[in-house]
């Protein structure tokens, strides 16, 4: 079974940046933690952005309710939330509303993995409006890699013609400098302890 | 690619070109605000909108449907129809889309004339011509029981002597009393729902209708998001009533209405036997001759960054849906830009037909599957079987005459096939 | 004489850098991260030169200790891997985090601004220690080098992104 694109959450929030003021796209959440994912997601859209991002969720809610929450304001960033999945009623009811969920700002879809069959049988109108914008929540990257890290240890090494192991000891008997890249040394050898 | 790169001084840079092109590329744009920036072809559609404007002109009281699946253009359509209603001068044309304003999917007769009277009423308030008309005297009555219909209103009604609410009234000296109702209206959604009669708007609307006929020809009204109601039997529910009286008002009609009213069994033949025309906008096949698919692309400044070829590649696998080739198109571009390419590639092409292939295939069981490969395969497809219907609303079938229906082909690209047999 | 009680006021203003750093509590470490990423993509959007703050921004987190990197440790010239300004300047940094109590709380920190070519002085370069040196006139805590090694300037402590802003839209808008 083929399978959506992985994406971190910065690039999400970079996509929506290009498109403009009205992107649409769809996010399914992983399976474990994804409440702290949302919540980086949140923070992902607000800080690329640069404008608040709601998280609404879709149940309950009604449709006054939903109109509502949607438009005021109607331009800052929205995730809505299906949670663990909505029914069939619920998928066919914000179908056919799609055109009351128009707004100026984006809206993210915040899906169960299984529930995107459900928004492509019962809503194909909003469907087609998300496309081929639906991605798996990535990692979100930025982290430094090993072969990253073992560069700037060399990279320090060579500057001050130190070997790890001495800044170490110098750090273990108070005689390192307190200087930042010294800091950043230890804490690249996992030696915070000694920070 | 560095992490780094400056543009050279006066050129576009690479984000703004991108930019641009995916700005003129978003699936989810308003149609009018697609129009009003030039980016529409208006003959697309060898010019439909005119037919159907035409006819509603000509032919005052006639009820038209325009039925076509999701993503085909029809609301472009009736926004061509309206400006082109609105260019002559004669009719006053009113486009609505009730589903912005009232919870189509709990049913709710009358919300169509709701919706046309409080455009209407709003009309003739600031209207000069409308003003100066003597019917305007009763306007304040006429707006009352035009807002209570749409938005609902509070009455007092009086408590028979045998309720156990009767209080004694001792203002009056009688037994009995009042107590305040509230009556839902047709543009809020219903409280426990109550019957209401719909003949309550016919009365203020023949008389608005009666002031805007003294300084316009007539009223076309042009009712967008009804094709929503997927399936043919709820659509009827939810108009029949209102169309039964907008008939008898004498008002023209064009409305969109799901697949399910052409194709499928059930009540379609009776929900189109009740129209005076039932406009079929098909899908526009992908024709590299005739280059409709392509046109739609350069009219958006598809040129900057596709190559003829790859546009090709995109129409190919719209399958001819143009929201699809919107999307696609966008799409592709977004992730040529991410990969930091300076135009867009086969490549990003190729994974954005996937991405949208496979949002296709979700949800479908083996059956559906099967169905789908025989028609590739025989080219033989039956809209009237069980599910068949639900493949053409959810676009994994599209249709581009009555007889001729293929598989999606970004699905197609995706779609698991069955191990060949060993020898 | 005056040396002493220029040492006195050097000490009494470590002391002060150290007040406002206790004061100072920011966001978690990731979130702080994801904030300076933002902000580096928004600054670049601003400019003709092309950064990719996702590439060029790192974060590792080592136990109560977070550190968020850009570019190389020690500037030894252009490469690819610094941001790039149309000035022709270019800047790293490296910033250390503790978290305390779900906040952030600043370690130390780096900033390394490389005026283009040719300029004097050539760089200029925001540093917070981790601890007070024994002579803080020699070496403030938090100082600033004005394009020589051994001569640091006391600088007032500052939020990560408030360096970064003087960096944007002052020492970049005056090259």
């Amino acid at each position: 079974m083929p399978e959506f694109s992985t994406e971190p959450f910065f690039e999400i929030a970079r996509r929506l940046e290009m498109q403009g003021e009205t992107g649409w796209l769809a996010v399914l959440a992983p399976v474990a933690d994804s409440t702290a994912a949302l919540d980086q997601l949140q923070t992902e859209l607000q800080s690329i952005l640069q404008k608040p991002a709601r998280v609404i969720q879709l149940e309950p809610s009604t449709f006054e309710g939903l109109l509502e929450a949607l438009h005021q304001p109607d331009d800052d960033a929205v995730i809505l939330s299906s949670g663990t999945g909505l029914k069939r009623e619920k998928w066919r009811s914000l179908d056919i509303m799609r055109s009351a969920l128009e707004r100026k700002g984006p809206v993210i879809l915040w899906l169960a993995t299984g529930d995107v069959a459900n928004l492509v049988e019962h809503a194909p109108n909003l469907r087609s409006f998300i496309g081929g914008s639906i991605f798996l929540a990535g990692p979100d990257g930025g982290i430094m890699t090993e072969t990253e890290r073992q560069e700037r240890l060399k990279q320090l090494s060579e500057h001050f013609q130190l070997t790890d192991q001495e800044v170490v000891r110098k750090a273990e008997v108070g005689e390192l400098s307190n200087e930042p890249e010294f800091v950043e040394w230890l804490v690249l050898l996992d030696r915070g302890d000694l920070v | 690619m560095p992490s780094s790169v400056t543009a050279p001084e006066g050129q576009l840079s690479r984000r703004d070109k991108y930019r641009a092109f995916i700005l003129a590329f978003n699936p989810a744009a308003h149609p009018s605000d697609v129009i009003q920036s030039g980016l529409v072809i208006e003959d697309l559609h060898l010019s439909l909108y005119r037919n159907l404007a035409a006819r509603a002109d000509l032919e005052p009281g006639s009820q038209q449907l325009l039925v076509g699946g999701v993503g085909s253009g029809k609301t472009t359509e009736l926004l061509l129809a309206r400006r082109w209603l609105a260019g002559q001068g004669l009719v006053l044309p009113v486009y609505v889309d009730v589903s912005r304003y009232t919870d189509l999917s709990s049913f709710n007769p009358g919300a169509l004339l709701a919706s046309l009277g409080i455009y209407l009423d709003a009309w003739v308030t600031t209207d000069d011509e409308a003003q100066a008309s003597s019917g305007t005297a009763k306007l304040p009555e006429i707006d009352a029981k035009i807002f209570d219909f749409a938005y609902g209103k509070q009455e007092m009604r009086s408590i028979a002597p045998h309720d156990n609410r009767q209080t004694y009234d001792l203002a009056r000296g009688i037994l009995g009393g009042q107590i305040t109702v509230n009556i839902p209206g047709k543009l809020k959604p219903p409280f426990p729902s109550l019957s209401r009669d719909i003949r309550e708007i016919q009365a203020p609307l023949e008389e608005l209708l009666a002031i805007i006929r003294e300084v316009r020809k007539d009223v076309v009204i042009i009712f967008d998001g009804l094709d929503r109601l997927l399936e043919a039997a709820t659509f009827w529910s939810v108009v029949h009533q209102d169309l039964r009286l907008l008939r008898k008002l004498r008002v023209s009609v064009i409305a969109t209405a799901p697949l399910s009213v052409l194709f499928g069994a059930g009540v379609g033949q009776t929900i189109s036997d009740h129209f005076d025309r039932v406009q079929h906008l098909s899908v526009i096949a992908s024709d590299h001759v005739s280059g409709l698919l392509q046109s739609v692309l350069r009219k958006r400044g598809g040129t900057e960054l596709l190559h003829p070829f790859l546009a090709d590649s995109i129409c190919d696998y719209s399958g001819g849906v143009l929201r699809d080739l919107i999307s696609l198109a966008r799409d592709a571009a977004e992730e040529a830009y991410v990969s930091d390419r300076d135009s867009i590639t086969g490549a990003d092409i190729e994974k954005v037909a996937h991405q949208l292939g496979t949002g296709y295939l979700r949800g479908l069981g083996p059956e559906a599957i099967s169905t789908l490969l025989q028609l590739e395969s025989s080219k033989s497809f039956d809209p009237s079987q069980p599910g068949n219907v639900e493949l053409l609303l959810t676009r994994r079938v599209l249709e581009y005459s009555s007889t001729d229906f293929r598989v999606h082909p970004a699905l197609l690209s995706v779609i698991p096939r069955p191990e060949p047999k060993r020898a | 004489m005056t040396l002493e009680s220029a040492r006195q006021r050097a000490v009494a203003l470590d002391s002060s850098t150290h007040d406002a750093l206790t004061a100072l509590r920011l966001e978690p470490p990731r979130e702080l991260f994801t904030h300076i990423r933002g902000y580096l993509f928004r600054r670049s959007r601003e400019m003709k030169t092309e950064n990719d703050a996702y590439k060029l921004l790192s974060y590792r987190p080592s136990n109560d200790l977070a550190e968020i990197e850009l570019g190389p440790m020690i500037d030894k010239g252009p490469t690819p891997d610094y941001f790039r300004f149309d000035s022709g300047a270019r800047l790293s940094f490296g910033l250390i985090l503790r978290e305390v109590d779900g906040r952030s709380e600043v370690v130390s920190f780096r900033y390394h601004y490389v005026f283009p070519d040719g300029r004097s002085p050539q760089y200029l370069r925001f540093d917070l220690n981790k601890a007070p040196h024994d002579d803080p006139l020699a070496e403030p805590r938090c100082h600033l080098h004005p394009g020589i090694d051994d001569v640091r300037i006391p600088f007032s402590v500052h939020n990560p992104v408030e360096i970064l802003d003087r960096i944007f839209f002052v020492l970049e808008r005056a090259t």
